[in-house]
């Protein structure tokens, strides 16, 4: 019996999906997920050196080794010199195309741990 | 990587197998992860775990065998590149990293049990599953068009591939004053600045083979990603004749209008919506009339790739929620979902979205097996775009966990500065090339 409710309950859900994608306007956008319990908020800590650095891999290479292409390898690049061109870039001291955006989301002490990692990492 | 990898080993051999009692079995000492997809998402996750520790089992189920990028595959339109400048092997993944790859379309997940099993039958245990999916388009979304017209007729070319190559056929041989219509797609999409450069570049490619040609752009919305920065570049290169709400944003001087411009932009405000397509009279019908074109793209509403509905792992929206913190799925436990198909707030369907979800989770899967906090999370998008092909723009993002518990941006400005100099620009466009070429090497080398 159980079984059988819940087998009419599935046709009947079919059913709905079959009728709302049928009377879906026309390229709208999927429905927002439903409003659920509150999301736990952000971690106030910084992220880590590491885990910052691997963002900046897509342009300058993993871990900051990079061949052949028109970036910055930032592998072995000594602390302060990381510090001074994060800070210039996010302080508009130094033209960039899209640093500047970049520089914005790290703080001072961010920046630093980033500067810890690349300088640990041997150029290859 | 090295002292990493002794690190592990040292903490199991001084917890004993008791710690890590899902893991550790008889003559298998090393964690399992299944990856679904070998696109920008699951390629990066697997290098990245076998950079973090070599002695994990990482497998890749994958369909084909040559992956197609589609970040830059619009330039084949334009013969920017060639249709083999998109291909990328898995060479390196496999010999130098140590992954290994199964060429079969996965089908089915058991949570329960934690297998992953493929069309051609293979069952795959795992300790925990990436999935990167993609994208799946909703060809049904526009009344008249289909899958099977979009593979012989009308192409959407949104996943890089046959359809991308019979774009750029019908593109560079349309009759001499045709007219080419784009029919944008509605938000949330893979790629959110990807429509608008392909219709800028191949403006500019028409300028010279066609230079009568048309280019209209039928769209859902009234605004896209690097809207002003683009508009302002397709005035200055092409004559275009941004609308009025955008010209006060726009400050920089503008190109007075000589001639009628040959790119269009139709906003939903103007009608642009599409609404049917008659593939008999190749004419696009939408909110505002009907527009007679000689080659239509068509890039249609999208929703997560099918195996994460095939999986369970989609909810109402067609997208998959996940914990912000660690991209595990809210429905399956063990299970991670990243790029396009994952719910992720206010990062964009990008491949680089997609490139710092998957080290984040390499991380976070990593750590977890060593007992380790992954920490605080941090994620990246940048997205270079032509608006001609040395007239680059941008969109730069910063992301993290915000207070209410949602991925938000923490950087300012996202855009090309409307100020920017011409060595701005032009350093803008040689960077994409760049961005390319790097981005790849970030994920398959």
């Amino acid at each position: 019996m159980r079984l059988h409710h819940l087998t009419l309950a599935l046709i009947g859900l079919v059913f709905a999906i079959g009728l709302l994608g049928a009377h879906a306007p026309v390229f709208a956008a999927p429905a927002s997920p439903a409003a659920a319990a509150p999301l736990p908020p952000g971690p106030k800590a910084p992220p880590s050196g590491p885990a910052m650095a691997q963002t900046c891999a897509g342009c300058h290479g993993t871990d900051g080794r990079l061949h052949a292409a028109a970036f910055m390898p930032l592998a072995g690049m000594p602390k302060a010199q990381f510090v001074q061109a994060m800070r210039d870039f996010r302080d508009g001291k130094r033209p960039a195309t899209l640093m500047r955006h970049v520089a914005e989301g790290f703080s001072n002490e961010e920046i630093d741990a980033m500067s810890v990692y690349f300088a640990a990492v041997k150029p290859e | 990587m090295n002292s990493r990898r002794q690190f592990l080993l040292a903490s199991a051999a001084a917890l004993g197998t008791a710690a890590f009692p899902a893991l550790v079995r008889a003559g298998q000492a090393s964690a399992r992860i299944v990856i679904v997809g070998g696109g920008v998402g699951g390629a990066t996750a697997a290098k990245y775990l076998k950079l973090a520790d070599p002695s994990l089992q990482v497998t890749v189920i994958e369909k084909n065998p040559v992956y197609i990028r589609p970040y830059g595959s619009s330039e084949v339109l334009n013969q920017h590149a060639s249709f083999q400048d998109l291909e990328v092997r898995y060479d390196v993944l496999r010999q130098k990293y140590g992954v290994a790859f199964v060429f079969d379309a996965a089908k089915t997940l058991d949570p329960v049990n934690k297998t992953v099993t493929t069309a051609g039958g293979k069952v795959l245990a795992y300790d925990r599953l990436i999935v990167s999916p993609g994208i799946k388009l909703r060809y049904d979304s526009l009344p008249g068009y289909s899958e099977p017209l979009a593979e012989t007729q009308v192409p959407s070319g949104w996943i890089a591939g046959a359809q991308t190559a019979l774009l750029a056929r019908q593109l560079q041989s349309m009759r001499d004053g045709g007219t080419f219509v784009l029919a944008a797609p509605p938000n949330p999409y893979r790629c959110p600045p990807g429509p608008y450069e392909r219709a800028a570049l191949m403006t500019e490619w028409f300028a010279k083979h066609n230079p009568r040609a048309k280019v209209i752009i039928a769209d859902p919305k009234d605004s896209f990603v690097t809207d002003e920065t683009a508009l302002l570049g397709w005035n200055r290169l092409y004559g275009y004749q941004p609308p009025q709400e955008y010209r006060a944003k726009i400050k920089a001087e503008l190109m007075p209008s000589t001639k009628p411009c040959a790119l269009e932009w139709i906003q939903a405000r103007a009608g642009g919506t599409p609404q049917r397509l008659d593939v008999k009279t190749l004419t696009l019908h939408t909110a505002g009339g009907a527009i007679k074109a000689d080659v239509i793209n068509i890039i249609p509403a999208m929703v997560a790739g099918q195996i994460a509905f095939d999986f369970g792992l989609t909810d109402a929206s067609g997208f998959c929620p996940v914990h912000r913190a660690t991209f595990e799925s809210t429905i399956h436990k063990d299970v991670h979902v990243i790029g396009d198909s994952s719910i992720a707030d206010a990062m964009p369907k990008s491949g680089f979205s997609a490139n710092t979800q998957a080290k984040w989770v390499a991380r976070v899967i990593t750590d977890g097996l060593a007992g380790r906090d992954p920490g605080t999370p941090v994620w990246e998008n940048t997205c270079y775009a032509l608006a001609g092909k040395d007239y680059g723009l941008f969109v730069a993002d910063v992301f993290k966990i915000k207070e209410d518990g949602r991925i938000g941006r923490v950087n300012k400005a996202r855009y090309l500065p409307l100020d920017a100099s011409p060595a701005q620009i032009r350093l803008s466009a040689v960077y994409q090339q760049a961005w390319i070429q790097a981005f790849t090497q970030d994920i398959f080398a």
